[in-house]
């Protein structure tokens, strides 16, 4: 799975703020062989779980849950 | 130079009425505050001063006295920086940001009135210096008139035909009529999603419209006018709730997508069409064609 991950360094009084855009940061799946490798992926039981985990990690990392198919969801910093 | 007092002072009089009345707390919503308003006043003072000050002082044969302009054009280039940088830095807490291209069109229209201030006050002056105070009143009414018609911008509704449609979701996908906003996976989310949000579609009625709504800049102003007049269903941490425009490539046609905290379908339709057409989004690809014949210039 591509990814794309956009770098946006601004000087701020001195120190150095990054802001990463467009980026993956985790995956839900409910199938474990189509899962990716080479990022946080969550396995669940259900589709039920996938949504409550999806919610809670929308809420913590600040990224939206899209549903790619029925089986796999992804966590996306926009 | 005696004689040059009162019309000094009913030209700098005139330049500073003028500049009130063109600092409104308008669509901009922007400066709100006392002291916002206090920075363009004394501004405004300063410009209607030098715009005074250059008639007597032309009229003695002082020229060197054009100098004092090129130090006002410098002077006011400063405001320009000034508004980019307040509005930029403020932009990134906005829950909907009003974009650079927007911020861009208010630095140039906060400059670009100080100049209409030393016009102001310069007219009157002369017309106060060569007549009396009767012409000179009559002149600067005729001045505050010019730039108030100078001020005021092109609006959305005379550049496209605003409906109404209720959004909905095809799969994941959130559409508003046939235009793909964004793919939202949560249940939860998209019920949000329907149950707050309201979508739009802004038909251009012609070329040159087509252009100027596909730029992103005049989009994002769209959206941040709706939520200053109608409150955003949205917050940090909820990345998920965010009004977004997009466009229909086929035709032209842009699809608005917005989460209002009032529901209000005409309310918000006299919103959008009440949004300032962009001076930086402004395209005229018809007036190209038309000069295309025209040979070098």
């Amino acid at each position: 799975m591509r990814y794309v991950c956009q770098l946006n360094v601004k000087r701020m009084r001195g120190v150095a703020t990054i802001n990463i855009e467009k980026v993956i940061l985790a995956v839900l799946t409910t199938n474990p062989n189509k899962a990716p490798s080479g990022i946080a992926v969550f396995h669940c039981e259900s589709t039920e779980e996938m949504y409550k985990i999806g919610a809670n990690l929308e809420a913590i990392l600040d990224g939206i849950a899209h549903k790619l198919t029925d089986e796999i969801m992804i966590i996306v910093k926009h | 130079m005696d004689s040059y007092v009162y019309p000094v002072l009913f030209g700098i009089f005139c330049g500073v009425t003028s500049r009130m009345l063109m600092l409104r707390t308008d669509y901009r919503q922007y400066p709100t505050y006392l002291h916002g308003k206090i920075i363009h006043i004394a501004l405004g003072f300063i410009a209607s001063a030098l715009g005074s000050i250059a008639v007597p002082a032309l009229i003695e044969q002082e020229y060197t006295a054009i100098t004092f302009l090129t130090v006002a054009a410098s002077q006011f280039r400063e405001v320009r920086n000034m508004e980019r940088n307040t509005l930029a830095q403020l932009d990134q807490y906005e829950l909907v940001p009003r974009g650079n291209t927007y911020i861009e069109g208010i630095a140039i229209a906060f400059e670009s009135r100080n100049y209409l201030v030393i016009l102001t006050s310069m007219v009157t002056t002369l017309v106060y210096v060569l007549t009396n105070l009767i012409i000179g009143i009559i002149a600067a009414v005729l001045c505050i008139l010019l730039s108030r018609v100078l001020m005021d911008g092109g609006k959305l509704k005379d550049i496209v035909d605003i409906e109404y449609v209720e959004p909905y979701f095809k799969g994941e996908g959130l559409y508003v009529d046939n235009i793909y906003i964004m793919n939202i996976g949560l249940p939860a989310r998209q019920e949000e999603v329907l149950k707050y949000g309201m979508g739009f579609i802004l038909k251009p009625k012609n070329f040159n419209a087509r252009s100027t709504i596909a730029n992103l800049g005049q989009r994002q102003a769209i959206l941040h006018d709706i939520t200053t007049a109608l409150g955003v269903y949205r917050d940090s941490g909820t990345p998920a709730l965010v009004p977004l425009a997009k466009r229909d490539l086929d035709d032209g046609r842009v699809g608005v997508f917005v989460l209002p905290q009032e529901k209000d379908k005409e309310k918000a339709i006299n919103v959008i069409g009440n949004t300032p057409t962009l001076e930086n989004a402004i395209r005229m690809p018809t007036k190209r064609k038309k000069n295309e014949g025209g040979g070098n210039n």
